[in-house]
């Protein structure tokens, strides 16, 4: 039973994270009811394993192992989402930078000896991230 | 911009105008660990390993897709946001049937009685329709006995338990 509430919470996305890209997206002073943006982070949660579930049938059926972003993106095609497309493409290419200047700013650190508490942070995410 | 900084949520947020159409900057609104969790959920991710990046992807595009449901149903009745007008939208659109159970129409009960009753009718008005909720039956019925066995057989042990007790 325990294990099973568990679970279900693992489902769920943080309501006012949710409800801040809700209000992102509306226009000023646009009123939106608690039990519609409940309704939307569920929606969200579902969004993400159907989006999971066609991307893993993307990267089994072209015999690899590793979801990759192409994988996502042909996904994105499969579940009529490509609207999405343009938008992710380029914050995909403000990621890969971001990453690389983490790797940059994380060499010349390491040279110094001068770590700060949130570069090691970021560094234990990142192995973590790779582990898997 | 702000890469001396540490990334935050809070600090991606006034540079975030994806409605917009501008540049994301490769911050999360949502958790990037949860979304993992929920995308560990699905049945067959077993055999497969998740990358950094589809991981990243698939949370932007959660991401977008709340911006955009948000918007497609609040054009539709721009009073508030509302769970009906949500629901009625989802009900309409092609590409979210994904969603249909999860955000089903609001109906009185008058409407429910209604459509049960409907649903009766129709069930004596076909043949094939009752012959597969007999099925059904008899498939619930299997179960229940089955349980009833377990029930017995516990049952039993307890006795054999007990003896044993007695015995010592």
């Amino acid at each position: 039973m325990s294990a099973a509430d568990e679970k279900i919470s693992d489902l769920q996305l943080p309501i006012a994270s949710v409800a801040r890209l809700i209000k992102e997206a509306l226009p000023n002073g646009a009123i939106a009811k608690q039990e519609a943006k409940l309704a939307i982070a569920r929606a969200a949660s579902v969004f993400v394993l159907f989006l999971t579930s066609a991307t893993i049938d993307v990267t089994t059926s072209s015999n690899q192992k590793t979801l990759m972003a192409q994988h996502v993106f042909n996904a994105l095609k499969e579940i009529e989402f490509e609207m999405f497309l343009p938008e992710l493409q380029k914050s995909l290419e403000t990621y890969r930078q971001a990453m690389k200047n983490k790797k940059d700013r994380k060499s010349i650190n390491d040279a110094s000896e001068n770590n700060t508490e949130n570069q090691i942070e970021d560094e234990e995410d990142v192995i973590q991230i790779d582990d898997d | 911009m702000s890469q001396d900084k540490p990334k935050t949520a809070e600090n991606g947020d006034n540079k975030r105008q994806s409605t917009s159409g501008k540049t994301r900057l490769a911050d999360n609104v949502l958790p990037l660990a949860r979304i993992r969790k929920i995308m560990k959920m699905d049945q067959n991710i077993s055999g497969v390993n998740i990358g950094v990046e589809a991981t990243y992807l698939i949370c932007t595009a959660t991401e977008l897709f709340i911006q955009w449901l948000s918007k497609e149903v609040y054009e539709t009745d721009k009073k508030a946001l509302s769970y009906a007008s949500l629901s009625k939208y989802i009900q309409k659109e092609e590409r979210l049937d994904f969603l249909r159970q999860i955000a089903p129409e609001k109906i009185t009960i008058r409407e429910y009685k209604k459509i049960l009753a409907d649903e009766v009718e129709k069930i004596f008005d076909s043949g094939s329709d009752v012959s597969s909720s007999s099925d059904e039956e008899s498939g619930s019925n299997e179960e229940e006995e089955s349980v009833q066995e377990v029930e017995e057989s516990s049952e039993e042990e307890q006795f054999e338990d007990d003896e044993k007790e007695k015995k010592s």
